[in-house]
């Protein structure tokens, strides 16, 4: 029977997020390019709209521009425009706080030209601005919505009002941060509908591990649990540690447990060309004598930074002659940092030793994955463990953590520890770094034995168990 | 002539705002004496801490919590009021010479005590002159040992006299059937264990019933606005522990099993136990959206809140006798969730559509996913009308047929 309904892909991720890409982001943006690639006509693009709660159409050269590299340039300029905008607020905080503080005679006429200012920039600069908004907005009533969302500046284009002609059994296939961007009981209602929908399971941190998960997330990722299991008809998970939480958590809050597969995450970094120049932070790290051994992680409790820390400061009392390697820590700043942030800022042992770099770009991190010891992977808690099989795509070796979904990313290629066993990690370290033969040894078995995984496959995957 | 026939009812609780189960049964035990003509003097031995103002009756007789007739060998607990309330009624003074005052311009045609608790009482009214005519009939609504043992077993309470109290309690039971010219019991099994133990004259099997629900369309519409849903399952229960802990037990602390767009709706004075259980839970946050609690409910609410449900569920795991919220379930005509034990004196009706008895936690909430899936419940006429013998005025017909000889 011919299959002709619609494959929606749903690209609000890439829509919404205005960060240099994590895991999930990656994921999305590889998806979407298989199926641009595809040239498959039935195969649209929707954006969940957060004013009307319902998915709208994007087109197909939208979304072309969403996984640019040109996007991710215009997304630096507009968080540069973001914090002007910041510091501008700021400003008019403080003309209040500072006229109310002048004396009375002269307050008046101060504010009075204030005001008049502040006239003339509506009357000439934002009211006309907001019709040109009302005469894009296609339906009125939504322009209050619009007009915010507009002015946000990290919405990359304006997208309709009018819902996504999806039609009883389309297919949906979904995989970003639902949970931050959607209201996601929407999915029972497209699943209502008629909808097929499929998901990708990255991990189950926010119910399983609470006090790792941030804030907003906590109370918001167990309704999308729940509402993604009545609303799938598959999900993939990442790792068959992944499955297994995610089955174990459905049982134990009484949720329909959805037909599931596992599906291996891609290892190769976007193709990159070496950096013309690289920065001065990088020449140094590079040029380090001692060398350098890389974790590349947000900064987060649950990436166990601190027991990385805690082994170096180790190292570093019981042997004080040894030459030891610097510690770089590459990723964005997380949540909950604040005593990993004061121990690397106070900490007089770890000065000069440990350097965190937060933006770096997919160029650097290929110069600096190529040329360092080798990675360390302490994290307590992951999905699946990209940055072990990143590492190994690129023959390095990797000290991994003993947990979660790890040994089904490093197999018996690398060495495992216990998260939590600071004096172990310490103890390993050291031997590492005086036992260099060990480490090139390691890198060659990895070498031959290790099989990398592309992000074209794992949407192959996908692609297939959809279109069925 | 037959109006001019009192019944005197007799009982160890007000009933004037029935809510719980017992207090039910005798109400609409009363309705029946009154059907059949009778002019009722209720009066309750009541414990005044346990009842505000508006719930007692006119002619209702306190027993103070510091009155020296609490004491059961030293100790004052509430599990051992209904014991003394007995003693009580035929030792204090004031409280025998206010129930003489009460009946004493009426010829008593009728003598009911709903428990076994105030038969002495009973037999001492029985040498008056004007009572001495009346038939004595005894409401049984347990197997009294066997309940008192289960309530001090849940309580964790062990006390030294526990074997001496349950005998006591045990032929207060045998007494009061022995005294009757009627005894009623709610179960089969309780039917055979008075065969079995006392020389009781005649057994009437009178299940617990229900009243007649009634609802509006409009009225459900409301409600749906209210609740922001279109289907909702509802559980009704007093703030009785076998209430909550078979709500605990089967349901768990997580509201998934039931979909987004669908609410558990949680109703009466259960709510004051179930609601904390489920705001604290660590997924609160699935909770928050899927359940609905009403703690104060009327009549015409609660009919809303049973007719206007998808499912009912009944997730009874302790606990003696028949469960009214069962047979009020039967006769709402929605799915029913229950457990086993749930049907308890309602087994001939199980095997209806659209009910589902579950065992485990497990199959209990797969029942519910299932269940909230289907399309409303439409049973057969034939199956309808097996339900209406649920109704109290069906299932009071042999007592009713009993004193309407007299």
């Amino acid at each position: 029977m011919k299959n002709d309904n619609t494959i929606w892909v749903n690209v609000t991720t890439q829509y919404y997020w205005s960060r240099p890409p994590v895991g999930i982001v990656r994921m999305e943006a590889e998806f979407i390019k298989y199926t641009l690639a595809r040239h498959n006509p039935l195969l649209r693009y929707v954006v969940y709209n957060k004013a009307t709660k319902f998915f709208v159409e994007v087109t197909r050269e939208q979304v072309e521009y969403l996984v640019s590299d040109q996007h991710l340039e215009d997304l630096k300029k507009r968080r540069k425009k973001s914090i002007l905008r910041s510091l501008k607020n700021s400003l008019k905080r403080s003309i209040k706080t500072g006229t109310a503080a002048l004396p009375k005679g002269i307050r008046a006429p101060i504010m009075a030209a204030i005001n008049t200012f502040r006239r003339l920039y509506l009357d000439f600069f934002l009211i006309p601005k907001f019709h040109l908004m009302q005469m894009l907005s296609e339906r009125n009533q939504y322009l209050s919505k619009v007009k915010l969302e507009v002015l946000d500046f990290r919405a990359p284009f304006l997208i309709t009002h009018e819902p996504a002609p999806i039609q009883n059994q389309d297919k949906i296939v979904s995989m970003g941060l639902d949970w931050t961007y959607i209201h996601t009981t929407y999915f029972y209602t497209l699943k209502k509908l008629g909808c097929r929908m499929f998901f990708v399971c990255y991990d189950v941190i926010p119910m399983k591990y609470p006090q790792y998960a941030h804030p907003e997330i906590i109370e918001e990722y167990p309704l999308f649990i729940t509402n993604m299991a009545w609303a799938a008809e598959h999900i993939f998970c990442i790792s068959e540690n992944t499955k297994n939480d995610l089955q174990k958590l459905l049982h134990e809050i009484g949720a329909p447990v959805p037909p599931m597969s596992l599906v291996r995450l891609g290892d190769d970094l976007p193709k990159t060309e070496s950096p013309q120049e690289l920065s001065p932070v990088l020449t140094n790290i590079l040029e380090n004598e001692e060398g350098y051994i890389l974790y590349t992680s947000t900064l987060e409790l649950r990436k166990n930074h601190e027991a990385l820390c805690k082994a170096y400061q180790r190292i570093l009392e019981k042997i004080p002659d040894l030459k030891i390697p610097r510690l770089v820590f590459v990723g964005m700043y997380g949540w909950n940092i604040g005593t990993l942030v004061h121990e690397l800022t106070h900490n007089p042992s770890l000065k000069g030793h440990v350097q965190i770099l937060s933006h770096v770009t997919d160029a650097e991190l290929d110069v600096l994955i190529k040329n360092c010891l080798f990675t360390v992977f302490p994290s307590t808690y992951e999905g699946w463990g990209l940055p072990i099989s990143e590492s190994l795509s690129y023959g390095k070796y990797c000290l991994a953590s003993d947990s979660s979904s790890h040994r089904e990313v490093g197999y018996d290629l690398i060495d495992y520890l216990d998260p939590w066993d600071v004096p172990a990690w310490a103890e390993k370290l050291t031997y590492l770094f005086t036992h260099p033969e060990y480490v090139k040894k390691k890198e060659t078995h990895i070498r031959k034995k290790y099989k990398p995984h592309s992000w074209h496959a794992t949407c192959q995957e996908i692609y297939k168990t959809v279109v069925k | 002539m037959k109006s001019d026939r009192t019944a005197l009812v007799l009982s160890i609780y007000p009933v004037l705002k029935p809510k719980a189960g017992g207090q039910h049964r005798l109400y609409h035990l009363i309705e029946t004496y009154k059907r059949a003509g009778f002019k009722v003097i209720q009066v309750a031995v009541y414990s005044p801490e346990w009842y505000a103002r508006h719930e007692r009756g006119p002619d209702d007789i306190p027993f103070p919590e510091k009155s020296s007739f609490r004491f059961y060998r030293g100790v004052n607990e509430n599990y051992l009021f209904d014991l003394l309330s007995g003693p009580f009624l035929l030792g204090d003074e004031v409280a025998w010479n206010s129930l003489l005052r009460k009946i004493s311009r009426a010829q008593i045609s009728l003598i009911h005590f709903e428990q076994p608790w105030l038969v002495e009482a009973v037999k001492k009214l029985k040498t008056l002159p004007h009572c001495q005519d009346a038939l004595v009939i005894f409401g049984s609504q347990n197997i009294e040992d066997e309940l008192k043992r289960k309530i001090l077993k849940d309580l964790n309470k062990k006390p030294s006299f526990l074997t001496q109290m349950l005998e006591e309690v045990r032929q207060v039971d045998i007494e009061a059937a022995n005294t009757a010219d009627a005894t009623l019991v709610v179960t089969d099994s309780d039917q055979e264990w008075f065969e079995k133990n006392t020389n009781a004259k005649r057994l009437l099997l009178i299940p617990n019933g229900v009243r007649y629900m009634n609802s509006t369309p409009n009225r459900i519409k409301a409600l749906r606005s209210k609740i922001k849903a279109e289907r909702w399952f509802s559980f009704v229960g007093s703030n009785h522990p076998p209430n909550y802990y078979g709500f605990m037990d089967m349901v768990g602390d997580a509201l998934a099993c039931f979909p987004p767009d669908v609410r558990l709706i949680v109703a009466g004075n259960v709510s004051d136990s179930i609601s904390p259980f489920l705001h604290n839970s660590r997924w609160k946050a699935i909770n928050k959206r899927q359940v609905y609690c009403f703690r104060n409910v009327d009549n015409t609410l609660l009919d809303d809140i049973i007719l206007g449900a998808h499912g009912i569920l009944l997730p009874i795991v302790t606990g003696g006798g028949s469960n009214l919220k069962t047979a009020e379930a039967l006769v709402s005509q929605r799915y029913i969730i229950g457990t086993p034990q749930s049907f308890r004196g309602y087994e001939e009706y199980q095997h209806l559509s659209g009910i589902f008895l579950a065992g485990t936690r497990d199959e209990f909430r797969a029942r519910i996913r299932d269940v909230a899936l289907q399309p409303t419940l439409a049973r057969n006429s034939e199956e309808i009308t097996i339900t209406k013998n649920l109704h109290w005025d069906m299932l009071t017909r042999p007592l009713y047929e009993l004193i309407s000889t007299i």
